[in-house]
């Protein structure tokens, strides 16, 4: 599947290939995140299959909205903008709030996407849980009312507090693997609330390391069946979390999800992961897209650079070159 | 003793272009500089290191008199290496062996021609580590820049540089 983006946020135009491994490198503000955001509208935009009837395409304009307008500012989209995705040469089209079906949930064999933004969504799992059963209680008494919180963060919160049905067997092998990684396991008690199991000793999320809770996020998706060969995972630059040793881990897990049939979408603008990545991705014999983001003047484009990685090393190394510099205009003598 | 050493090696033997010196990372920029590698073969010094021959060296040395500074430099090619982080677990040892060796090679010398080696090892020596690479500049710097730490007592200054710095940002405003 490829997505096409033309005038959203700082993208002029873009096309970006989704299958497998998709890595978009670039330092900040170059549209990465503009990119992945575009994609999770799109297909939460999307219909599941080929039904026509009048009030579907109505309920989906209103979803797609309510996703617009919470994840998008409102000068993000213009006129002209529009977002489509392609397969087979069938194409689903996002244009303002009309919404061009030929192409389904179905016919991309993807079930659902989980966008991870942050690790912190773990901090604010009483909120939700909270707010969701003030909504509901509200809705009880007729009230259609609903809190304005961070819409990804929700999203997530969603998938990682209710199960899928759809089973595959090779996820509880990485499950294992995260839980050895980070010495200890994620699991919802019966009052909702997620803790983090050591060694039998309890902790609430909010006392525990940021980057354990990133893979937290990871072991929860696979306890929920909402990691297989049916998802499609975002990870908006995980390694900011992470450790590099554990940006290597991180880097070596997608590529295994990957080789199960995960798909997966990486902002990046650490040399690290993006190399561990390549490595990885050769290594597991992965389909994989690199591509670079680049700020010129006030909008931002997307080149794909798979088969030479060096604008991406050499963009991500200005930082270091500077410093050496730097070093040397003061060396003391 | 700083004066000795700098005629001493401002002596034909010892001296290359820069290209040379460097194994060709860097670009000769007309001037000649200290091979220092040539030093601790026996026949290129008088026999001062006889029985030292399992010494290694850095490849060369800039040798500051106004500021009684010694820098030991060694030069590497990562664009040549297809894999940096194999050539790391393989190789990094023998980079950390040649800073003590140069250090106690050049101390050596300098007792055997009457100079003190407790002066030696006070005075300002520095180690640069240049390289060339054109993408992978933050993980080798990333990687390198305190695996030298141990050597702080030793060195005023450890620097891990890329060739284009050193040249534009180094030579070009201190020789």
């Amino acid at each position: 599947m490829t997505i096409e983006l033309k005038n959203i946020g700082m993208i002029k135009e873009a096309i970006v290939k989704i299958d497998g491994l998709t890595v978009i490198a670039g330092e900040n503000d170059t549209g990465k995140s503009t990119l992945s955001k575009a994609l999770f509208l799109a297909y939460n935009s999307m219909s599941l299959e080929n039904r026509k009837e009048l009030d579907n395409l109505q309920r989906k304009n209103i979803i797609g909205k309510k996703i617009k307008d919470s994840i998008f500012s409102k000068q993000s989209f213009k006129s002209s903008s529009y977002i489509k995705l392609v397969s087979n040469n069938k194409s689903f089209k996002y244009k303002d709030e009309y919404i061009n079906d030929e192409l389904y949930k179905k016919d991309i064999q993807i079930s659902n996407i989980a966008f991870i933004e942050t690790p912190l969504v773990w901090n604010l799992q009483y909120l939700f849980r909270t707010s969701i059963d003030l909504e509901s209680h509200l809705r009880s008494f007729g009230e259609d009312i609903e809190i304005p919180y961070p819409f990804l963060m929700k999203d997530l919160y969603f998938k990682l507090s209710t199960q899928q049905k759809y089973i595959e067997d090779w996820t509880s092998k990485y499950k294992d693997d995260i839980v050895s990684l980070i010495d200890g396991e994620f699991i919802k008690d019966e009052d909702g609330i997620f803790r983090f199991y050591r060694k039998n000793k309890k902790f609430e999320l909010n006392e525990i390391a940021t980057g354990i809770k990133y893979f937290g996020l990871l072991q929860v998706l696979l306890d929920n069946n909402r990691l297989n060969s049916y998802s499609l995972i975002i990870l908006d630059e995980p390694e900011v979390h992470l450790h590099p040793q554990w940006q290597l881990e991180m880097a070596k897990l997608i590529a295994k999800f990957i080789k199960n049939g995960v798909k997966v979408l990486i902002n990046s603008h650490s040399p690290y992961m993006i190399e561990a990545l390549e490595l990885y991705a050769k290594k597991e014999k992965i389909n994989h897209n690199f591509y670079l983001a680049q700020k010129k003047d006030e909008y931002a484009t997307i080149s794909d650079v798979t088969f030479n990685l060096e604008p991406i090393y050499s963009k991500l190394a200005k930082a270091i070159q500077i410093l050496e510099e730097q070093s040397l205009e003061n060396f003391e003598w | 003793m700083v004066e000795y050493l700098y005629n001493y090696f401002n002596k034909e033997p010892f001296l290359e272009t820069l290209s040379q010196v460097s194994d060709n990372i860097c670009e000769n920029n007309g001037k000649y500089y200290i091979n220092f590698d040539k030093f601790k073969k026996p026949t290129n010094c008088d026999n001062i290191t006889n029985g030292m021959n399992s010494l290694s060296s850095v490849d060369s040395l800039l040798i500051n008199k106004e500021y009684n500074h010694i820098i030991f430099i060694e030069f590497k090619d990562m664009n040549e290496l297809e894999n940096i982080q194999e050539w790391f677990s393989q190789k990094e040892c023998s980079i950390k062996i040649k800073i003590p060796d140069s250090i106690l090679l050049l101390g050596y010398f300098l007792q055997k021609n009457g100079y003190s080696f407790d002066e030696f090892i006070n005075m300002k020596k520095s180690f640069f580590y240049v390289y060339k690479n054109s993408v992978s500049k933050s993980i080798i710097n990333n990687h390198l820049k305190n695996r030298f730490s141990k050597y702080n007592f030793l060195l005023k200054n450890i620097k891990i540089i890329e060739t284009q710095a050193y040249q534009n940002k180094f030579l070009e405003e201190n020789q």
